[in-house]
């Protein structure tokens, strides 16, 4: 753990802070995994980069939105079952009202040349904002002795992308490939 | 029962969509438009326009828009509970599981091959990001390609990677900079 924890967690920092970024997240979970980081990681310091990653590959391994279950993942860690239901709230809610309110009128919204120019700027904004969190998770992995697990990377982005692999599937083969490498390494001794 | 109807059928959207919200949207499509006609076609393919330009998961933005159209703000209530009930039961017991066996090797194994997997597979969502972003519906040509997006791109990652901007405010700032420039490019081209 990290020694200079910014204000311990609490129920209600849980929920505000969830909902904060789930409101303000356009552009899907992977975005809001960057918010998460800046907020949890960066400024709060209530885990580490590791641990984030560490519970978006356990939320990602279940059925459901990502994002929701990497939330209650992290509201379980920081705090049991209140703080999940609290994070899974916090997530849930802003888009649960925002549709709402936009399903009665969303022609409108659709079909406005200004929302759109907007959203047009916004995806670029979002292209960076995950690469950015990209290069945040794979720094770690960017030294010799990784060499298996950078060819995971790329194995997976591989499969997804080019062969449109279900993520579900690169999910289980990587866990797998995870226990061999971990046998191969026992076999041979510390070094891999 | 519309209610109950509604609940059970995104409880089995939420218990079988494996892999993200993208693999949800069969799943949704079979639900809300072939087997209970809550959507047309074409208001299922409005839902997935707005679900861009609107924050949150895709699913839970199909949830709510469903719910809200077939039984109001009750409807979707109930859709979005629905639909997050199950993963949160299983992920419930994952975390369990990893908190009793978390420190045994194996489990550590697993997660050292599920971890590098994990940033494989948000480097596709920023590859498939980027696609929409520069080339939208188009062929990925050099000549086809939206310079203006690009350039700002490449200027917002270089304020990220500088600390220069958090990851909120360089969105809101490149949707301002896309309206200004709409503004802008009939005086110019």
């Amino acid at each position: 753990m990290l020694e200079k924890n910014k204000g311990k967690p609490t129920y209600f920092k849980l929920f505000a802070s969830t909902f904060m970024l789930s409101a303000l997240t356009i552009g899907g979970g992977y975005v809001m995994i960057s918010l998460m980081k800046e907020r949890f990681v960066d400024k709060l310091k209530w885990m580490s980069t590791d641990e984030l990653t560490e519970l978006i590959a356990l939320g990602q391994s279940s059925p459901g939105a990502m994002i929701i279950n990497s939330a209650v993942l992290m509201g379980y860690r920081l705090m049991g079952f209140g703080g999940a239901l609290c994070t899974l709230f916090g997530t849930v809610l802003p888009p649960l009202i925002i549709l709402s309110v936009v399903s009665v009128f969303y022609e409108m919204i659709r079909d406005n040349r200004f929302v759109s120019a907007a959203f047009r700027g916004m995806q670029a904004g979002i292209t960076a904002v995950i690469a950015d969190i990209v290069v945040s998770m794979a720094a770690p992995y960017m030294k010799k002795e990784s060499a298996p697990y950078i060819a995971i990377m790329v194995g997976a982005f591989v499969a997804a992308w080019f062969f449109n692999v279900n993520v579900a599937f690169v999910i289980l083969a990587c866990g797998i490939l995870g226990v061999l490498l971990g046998l191969l390494k026992k076999k041979r001794g510390k070094s891999l | 029962m519309i209610l109950l109807k509604l609940f059970l059928s995104f409880c089995t959207i939420g218990a079988l969509a494996f892999g993200g919200g993208y693999a949800a949207l069969p799943l949704i499509q079979e639900q809300c438009v072939e087997l209970n006609h809550w959507l047309t076609m074409s208001e299922f393919s409005d839902l997935l326009t707005i679900s861009q330009i609107t924050p949150g998961p895709i699913a839970i933005n199909s949830a709510s828009f469903v719910g809200m159209k077939v039984a109001g703000f009750a409807g979707a209530v109930v859709a979005t509970l629905g639909f997050t009930l199950p993963p949160f039961i299983i992920v419930s017991f994952l975390f369990w599981v990893f908190k009793r066996y978390g420190e045994l090797p194996v489990m550590q194994d697993i997660l050292s091959g599920l971890k590098p997997a994990v940033v494989g597979l948000i480097t596709v969502a920023a590859v498939n990001v980027m696609v929409e972003a520069l080339w939208g519906n188009g062929a990925v040509l050099l000549s086809s390609t939206d310079f203006f997006a690009a350039g700002l791109a490449l200027l917002a990652f270089i304020a990220l990677r500088l600390k220069k901007i958090g990851a909120m405010a360089t969105i809101l700032l490149c949707g301002a900079v896309g309206v200004l420039w709409q503004l802008i490019t009939p005086f110019i081209v």
